[in-house]
């Protein structure tokens, strides 16, 4: 139950504990554990002022303290967080009065409180490093009563949380083996939701009046890289012919379903963002053509692309690439790679390979994928042009011209990027109809306090 | 010749009406054998759906005058799917067994003739290769050492042989004491001249049998191997894939899973039945 650890139990953790500061629908930051924030001129000092009487589930009070304990860990090195990466910036914490908190940045970042709402960033109570993951004690709406991830778990009311006491007096989770166990199991009657489902198993809900189904566009994304410092993939030209010659909405129904993705032209950043470049990438088989012709390569190329079934969609996908590109004189082979060594032995180290991100705000995503020095720059792209604009663009404090240029940033990655990313996921959630209260809105944004159970 | 009856099984106590039922289900299991071999020849040049084309606007859909055994998760005809689905399987399993069969036939022929401490020797370790889970072996070579047909084909010969050599071997010892082998040997027949001349066509029914049990074993081995995500390559049609690819839209439609297990089942079947009357004949 420790949010800040690679293992954490999710989404169990976001019932438990609460963030500094949220997000609403539109991913725009709100008040959660701290109702105001400000930043000196520069960008490098931000204040928060922190909620006033708000309790643990152990009765003893949340405060700057705690605060400032619970970003130590996050961004201490040698515990290494996965949260580290997005908070990493932040260079020390410190608590002058019980309910203000002051960060102070190793660089400039307009966009801290982002990623202060990332879904980890959970308030745990000082000192709590060794308790912390068997027992729990954090602020949210509910607490736990029984942690059992392999069965049951369950988490009953908190009736004192600060945005009001939870509907439901109890939510239990109880672990399902698969994807088609879960779909059964709420189809049974067994579970009242499931929180993400497949797309294309998601017509067994959408045609009864007894569940509903969401429809959640979300930042998860898929790509082909082609590492950049292994031929044919050096040449920028072969690169955008690898990339201009597919048919992405085609591409995203087969793969994902019909209305299951936001096709994208190779940004990462997801169409709910609103540092998002919404580009034209119509499919170009005769200009992917004379790209490759430019390029030397006037009969086609041969590509082997490295692909495993360790998440869905990978291997469709690949599949369906491989007879988008054909008639572009781009003939892939597919390469099965066993799963449970995917990431560590084929992911960033074949010239090709399909690659799978979750949804992070622009200024992360960009800066943790696409920078030089990132620890996992799959392509191994390195780009001192690109770098420059990135640190501009976190230093912009004006969020219209901050927005420009981080599109901009996105424009320049379709001219030159080594990443083909088609689409962002859909999100499909399934529940029952009697479950009220969930809005059709990302898991981060969902206050579990407003669920009830009809 | 009769001489083999007791490794057969007794034929000559079978009553005639269980014969003639078993000549007929055994016409009907070759029948089938057939059919799945010439679909399996010309699936190429029969006029049908490429098997790789992709419709975005029809996924997962039923059985219709398109697409007669309805599409798949990506939208490829199933039918054309299936008739080729039996290619990459039936090619690999033949080839296999018949290695197997060559293994199988010398191990067990050198063993029978060589006989003691050699005889001992070769047949313990073939028990151990008995015991070995041979999926389990398939998975380890197909992670580590690759999943390329030349890999799978000798694999496999080599987990399905020792069952043959076995009932070689066996067969063998009893021919071997027969008169007329004891009077090749006085003749001064050589050994490779006993086994050609002698030990093979007495033993040859027999054999075969066993040999058409293990194609099925191998078939069905091999389909399991795709069917984990080891054996054949996506975007290859081969059954135990398509199954493996289809199974989480059983619910939505059932035609991509169904079909390819059907062809399975009938192809198995249809060996066993077959070799169900060689198991009676093959000695007379």
């Amino acid at each position: 139950m420790d949010p800040y650890d690679g293992n954490r139990f999710w989404p169990a953790i976001n019932m438990v504990f609460d963030r500094l500061i949220g997000v609403d629908k539109d991913f725009n930051p709100i008040p959660e554990l701290a109702t105001e924030w400000s930043s000196n001129a520069d960008l490098t000092e931000w204040t928060l002022t922190l909620r006033e009487g708000v309790k643990f589930h152990d009765g003893s009070e949340f405060d700057s303290a705690d605060a400032v304990y619970s970003i130590g860990r996050m961004v201490d090195p040698e515990f290494d967080s996965p949260v580290r990466a997005v908070l990493g910036i932040i260079e020390s914490a410190a608590a002058p009065d019980p309910q203000t908190l002051v960060l102070r940045l190793s660089a400039p970042e307009a966009d801290l409180p982002l990623l202060l709402a990332d879904y980890r960033a959970l308030m745990t109570p000082e000192g709590s490093a060794e308790t912390v993951g068997d027992d729990p004690i954090g602020t949210g709406p509910f607490k736990m009563e029984k942690l059992d991830p392999e069965g049951t778990s369950r988490f009953v009311a908190n009736t004192d949380y600060f945005f009001g006491a939870p509907k439901l007096s109890a939510i239990e989770i109880p672990a399902i083996a698969d994807n088609t166990a879960a779909t059964q199991a709420l189809a049974g009657g067994q579970v009242d939701l499931l929180l993400s489902i497949d797309a294309k198993s998601a017509a067994e809900f959408s045609d009864t009046s007894k569940f509903t189904v969401q429809n959640i566009p979300s930042g998860d994304w898929n790509a082909i890289d082609f590492r950049i410092d292994q031929e044919p993939f050096d040449d920028p030209l072969v690169r955008k012919a690898l990339r201009i010659a597919v048919d992405r909405q085609a591409l995203t129904d087969l793969v994902l379903g019909e209305g299951a993705g936001v096709p994208t032209c190779d940004t990462p950043v997801w169409s709910g963002d609103p540092f998002r470049w919404d580009g034209d990438c119509a499919q170009d088989i005769e200009g992917a053509k004379a790209l490759l012709k430019e390029a030397g390569y006037p009969d086609g190329i041969d590509v082997e692309v490295f692909t495993s079934d360790v998440e869905d969609n990978m291997v469709e996908l690949v599949q369906v690439y491989q007879e988008q590109v054909k008639p572009a004189g781009i003939r892939v082979t597919l390469t099965m790679a066993d799963a449970s060594g995917y990431w560590d032995d084929v992911w960033m180290k074949e010239p090709a390979f399909v690659d799978s991100w979750g949804q992070r705000p622009a200024v992360q995503v960009l800066n943790e994928v696409y920078r030089s020095t990132a620890t996992w720059n799959p392509t191994g792209q390195q780009d001192p042009e690109l770098d420059a604009m990135l640190d501009e663009a976190r230093s912009i404090a004006d969020p219209t011209a901050r927005a420009a240029k981080y599109q901009e940033i996105q424009q320049y990655l379709f001219e030159n990027t080594a990443i083909f990313v088609p689409y962002h996921k859909t999100l499909v959630r399934a529940m029952g109809a009697n479950v009220k209260g969930i809005e059709p809105i990302v898991i981060d944004a969902v206050r579990w306090e407003k669920i009830e159970v009809g | 010749m009769t001489d083999l009856g007791r490794v057969t099984g007794d034929d000559e106590v079978l009553h005639t009406s269980t014969r003639r039922r078993r000549h007929r289900w055994a016409s009907l299991g070759g029948a089938i054998v057939a059919a799945h071999v010439v679909l399996a020849f010309v699936a190429p040049y029969l006029p049908l759906q490429d098997v790789s084309e992709q419709h975005s606007d029809a996924v997962l859909q039923g059985a219709s005058s398109a697409h007669w055994f309805g599409t798949d998760n990506l939208g490829r005809d199933v039918f054309a799917r299936t008739l080729w689905g039996g290619r990459p399987s039936i090619g690999l399993a033949a080839a296999s067994v018949v290695l197997a069969a060559l293994l199988g036939f010398l191990i067990g022929t050198f063993a029978a003739i060589a006989g003691g401490g050699v005889d001992k020797v070769m047949m313990r370790v073939n028990d151990v290769l008995l015991a070995v889970p041979s999926l389990l072996v398939l998975l380890l070579v197909a992670s580590f050492i690759g999943r390329e047909p030349l890999v799978l084909i000798v694999t496999l010969a080599v987990m399905y042989a020792p069952p043959i050599a076995r009932l070689v071997r066996t067969a063998s010892l009893n021919v071997l004491t027969r008169d007329f082998v004891v009077a090749a040997r006085l003749r001064g027949a050589s050994r490779w001249e006993l086994v050609v001349g002698e030990v093979l066509p007495n033993i040859r029914g027999v054999v075969l049998t066993e040999v058409a049990m293990q194609f099925t074993w191998i078939l069905l081995a091999f389909s399991s191997l795709s069917f984990l995500g080891l054996g054949a390559s996506p975007p290859t049609p081969e059954w135990g894939l398509m199954i493996a690819e289809s199974r989480t839209y059983m619910s939505i439609t059932a035609w991509p899973v169904a079909a390819p297990v059907v062809m399975l089942a009938t192809l198995v079947l249809g060996v066993n039945s077959l070799v169900d009357r060689n198991g009676v004949d093959g000695a007379t």
